[in-house]
């Protein structure tokens, strides 16, 4: 954001969040006192988990004085400490670019890892090394990118992908660039700002700071209302719609609503201040790597007994530079392909849009956007009828991402696997068989080119329907060769060689991330054509 | 009291639930207009203010307008209730879709799902228009006990507040009262199976089966709605309104309903055909039947009574050996 709409998002947040809070003691939903002491209680143990830092030490003493306030100050005390709780959060989330780290991120980085980065750093590479091999050429963007285009000279755009690393972040703000668009403005995880890696590419994005861990509702709202006020002064915005990676590798089947909400509320404030350029239109993007960075972490995860799993996870592979450089020079020594499909775009309605601008009905029908805001003749907002229109935006991200989902081959080859070894062990349920992790009974590669070429042939039928995306390597090769490139990945990075071969049979030594790749055709009922 | 603010209202369907729909909102001081194909209907709802081909005996409020023009029916009236039956719905709505807006608030009245696809109507109405704010209305609801002035009630189901807000203010009265609920799905469940078990009554009573056979059928009917709503999301308590149960005791019980009609029709020994031939008239259960076993093999729940009505409608088995299986087998 732009330091003149900061100094201004600084002032108008707090006071809609406040006014917002006060509305709600007016009407008697709850009273200050009820506020502060949920924030209180969130807030301590919140602060009771975290590494100790200056941050959460200037928590602290804030959480003493706001105990203090809630047990002896006077209704004026209440308001102001309640007041300076929200500018505090609002100085965080848009107070986001420390330039000590950035310093330290470009220094004390060792050169080896730099230069191994700098595929993904835009300005680098094109600035330092204009003669390097560019990665342009690895990274496919494909889909509605024209309407895209069009609508970005129109419209505030919300890009909103799936989500499967931290890496996905950088590789968005490359593709951004890509496009010739300026920078997304980008809600990023607290703790990556404190990692020096990240931390040099939220500068890219135009990043502000989302600390998931504080679950109170001053904050979710304050953070919610900068959002929207963003989107209001026209800041296109990236939001991961999913909340989280995912875990179990398979394209999302549920979102959050909470940040994509607010895409409709910019919406209606923007009409009813009369803006020029009102609209805000929501682009689904799909983005699929042959190996994900994260992948036995967030396996590992999404194994865990029910309820167990973490929300957050700070200590993966992403937090460790030597595995990101490690992770990116192998995927590029094989020249692997990274693609990106633009889904069509969608209104705030869930409504798909053209170039122009216009909405569609599920009939083909031009839809008037307004008319769905209109009650008794004027335009209003009503939060219980948003948060359905909410998740009618939601259903239409869902059937984009199902249907763009890009199926590599390793995605291909790991389902075929992950489904035969499963019968093989049919004594086992999955769970079991997963976290034995390790089979000892390869499958002939005949067996597995045979099963390979049924399921693909299914998928070209999708494929062809539009409801899946074939990579041009699964696309037009035979089972064999899908099967040979799908190989070269299984025992690169991770820990241990997820596919394998051994003479003329096919081996894993770690189920669980077959599995996880499997995942990725998860939803097309393909089980049954094995 | 609050009063009630006089709107025009649109009812899509000149039928008997049609008409008493639009009777009940003339009664609340309403203007209603009623879109039907029927040039006959329309001539004596606008010139004798009654319904001659499904209601000659009730004299209709002068409230009440009838046309063939669905655009006269969307640019009039915001709420517009949507009651025709399963098998033209989505052609009427479709027709209808090209005259609503995003403003419009459509309610299905129709119970049923559409046959192949197996589609709710609630959907079909979100499918074939621009209209997001939908809702259904489902209940107890025997048009000719309701035209008698019989007090009875019926819930309305939408996931937007405003839709059940002025449902509730349009068709609310002192005889007849409107319920809410968020969880349409299982209300529409609720009034498709409905109709599989009013079939299976009306076989019983048909055989001259007694009241230990009716509860039996009527309970086991209760439960497998309520296991096909919970595969398919919906909520329990939804079945035990009188979406589920309510509707329930009405159509297993009334000498009215054509699916219980059918029923007894099968057990009198006729087939399928024929016994649709006697009736003369739209039977939803037969569609219900279909849908219902098909989304219960999708989502993989076993329903014997489901399958017993199943067999006798699809699969040429008699009535005898029906009963005699799902007797053995529940």
């Amino acid at each position: 954001m732009y330091d003149a709409d900061i100094k201004i998002a600084k002032i108008e947040v707090p006071a809609r969040v406040s006014d917002y809070f006060y509305e709600k003691i007016k009407k008697g939903e709850v009273t200050i006192e009820e506020i502060l002491s949920d924030t209180l209680y969130l807030e301590k143990r919140r602060v009771k988990d975290e590494k100790f830092n200056r941050r959460v030490k200037s928590d602290i003493v804030f959480l003493k004085n706001l105990n203090r306030i809630l047990n002896r100050g006077t209704e004026e005390e209440k308001k102001d400490i309640f007041e300076q709780l929200v500018s505090r959060y609002v100085n965080e989330i848009t107070g986001h670019f420390s330039k000590p780290v950035y310093k330290l991120a470009t220094i004390v980085l060792p050169r080896a890892i730099g230069l191994m980065l700098n595929p993904l750093s835009i300005k680098k590479l094109l600035e330092e090394f204009p003669t390097l091999p560019s990665v342009e050429s690895n990274i496919h963007l494909l889909g509605e990118l024209e309407t895209l285009k069009a609508l970005y000279q129109k419209a505030t755009i919300v890009m909103a992908p799936t989500h499967q690393s931290n890496l996905d972040s950088p590789i968005i703000g490359l593709a951004i660039y890509l496009m010739d668009f300026a920078p997304f403005l980008y809600g990023a995880g607290l703790n990556l700002f404190e990692n020096p890696i990240f931390s040099f590419f939220m500068h890219n994005l135009g990043a502000y700071t989302v600390d998931r861990k504080k679950k109170n509702e001053v904050y979710l709202y304050t953070l919610k209302t900068y959002a929207t006020f963003a989107l209001e002064r026209g800041y296109n915005m990236l939001f991961f719609p999913g909340g989280t990676r995912s875990r179990s590798g398979a394209v999302e089947k549920k979102l959050k609503r909470g940040l994509l909400g607010t895409s409709l509320k910019a919406y209606i404030n923007n009409i009813l201040m009369e803006k020029e350029k009102p609209d805000i239109f929501v682009v689904p993007l799909n983005m699929s790597y042959q190996l994900v960075l994260e992948a036995e972490t967030l396996i590992d995860d999404f194994l865990r007994e029910s309820g167990k799993s973490r929300y957050i996870i700070e200590d993966d592979e992403s937090s460790q530079a030597e595995k990101i450089a490690l992770f990116i020079s192998k995927l590029f020594s094989l020249d692997s392909q990274i693609y990106l499909r633009v889904g069509r775009p969608i209104d705030v309605f869930g409504n798909y849009v053209d170039e122009n601008g216009i909405s569609y009905d599920p009939k083909g029908r031009r839809v008037d956007r307004i008319d769905y805001i209109i009650e008794k003749g004027e335009v209003v907002l009503d939060d219980q009828r948003d948060k359905v229109y909410t998740d009618e935006l939601s259903s239409t991200i869902l059937k984009e991402f199902k249907r763009n989902n890009i199926i590599l081959t390793n995605h291909l080859t790991s389902f075929a696997a992950f489904e035969l070894f499963l019968r093989y062990h049919a004594d086992m349920d999955l769970y079991k068989l997963v976290k034995i992790g390790v089979t000892y009974k390869g499958i002939p590669i005949k067996d597995l080119a045979s099963v390979v070429e049924k399921v693909k042939q299914r998928l070209v039928e999708l494929h062809e329907r539009n409801e899946i995306f074939l990579s041009p390597e699964v696309l037009e090769s035979n089972a064999l060769d899908i099967i040979n490139d799908a190989l070269r990945y299984g025992s690169i990075y991770h820990k241990k060689a997820f596919l394998y071969r051994v003479g003329d049979k096919i081996y894993s030594d770690d189920l669980a991330v077959l599995f996880y790749y499997h995942n990725r055709l998860d939803g097309y009922e393909l089980e049954k054509l094995i | 009291m609050m009063v009630k603010k006089s709107e025009t209202v649109g009812v899509i369907g000149g039928g008997s639930w049609g008409t008493t729909i639009s009777q009940l909102l003339a009664r609340n001081k309403h203007r209603v207009i009623v879109w039907t194909r029927n040039k006959e209907v329309i001539k004596s709802i606008n010139s004798e203010h009654i319904n001659k081909r499904y209601f000659p005996d009730y004299k209709l409020s002068s409230f009440i307008k009838a046309t063939d023009s669905m655009a006269e029916v969307a640019d009039n009236s915001t709420v517009i209730f949507v009651v025709v039956p399963s098998k033209v719905f989505r052609e009427i709505v479709g027709r209808l879709g090209n005259f609503v807006t995003g403003e419009h608030i459509l309610i299905s009245a129709t119970k049923g799902v559409e046959e192949k696809t197996y589609r709710t109507m609630s959907a079909i109405l979100k499918e074939e228009t621009p209209v997001k704010k939908v809702g259904v209305i489902s209940g107890p609801n025997i048009a000719e006990e309701i035209m008698q002035g019989h007090p009875s009630a019926t819930i309305v189901a939408s996931r937007f507040d405003r839709v059940i807000t002025k449902v509730k203010s349009l068709l609310n009265h002192r005889l007849f009262n409107i319920y809410s609920s968020y969880d349409v799905i299982g209300v529409e469940i609720a009034g498709a199976f409905k109709n599989v078990v009013a079939i299976a009554s009306g076989i019983a009573h048909g055989m001259s089966f007694g009241v230990n056979t009716f509860s039996y059928l009527m309970t086991e009917g209760l439960q497998e709605m309520n296991l096909l709503g919970k595969a398919m999301g919906a909520k329990p308590e939804t079945f035990i309104t009188l979406a589920g149960i309510g509707d329930l005791i009405a159509t297993c019980t009334s000498q009215y309903s054509r699916n219980f009609r059918f029923g007894k029709a099968l057990a009198e020994g006729l087939r399928v055909d024929e016994a649709l031939e006697k009736i003369n008239q739209t039977v939803e259960g037969i569609y219900a039947t279909e849908v219902m076993f098909e989304y219960s093999r999708m989502h993989g729940v076993a329903l014997p009574l489901l399958k017993a009505a199943h067999n006798v409608i699809y699969g040429g088995v008699s009535v005898d050996k029906a009963i005699e299986r799902l007797i053995n087998v529940s």
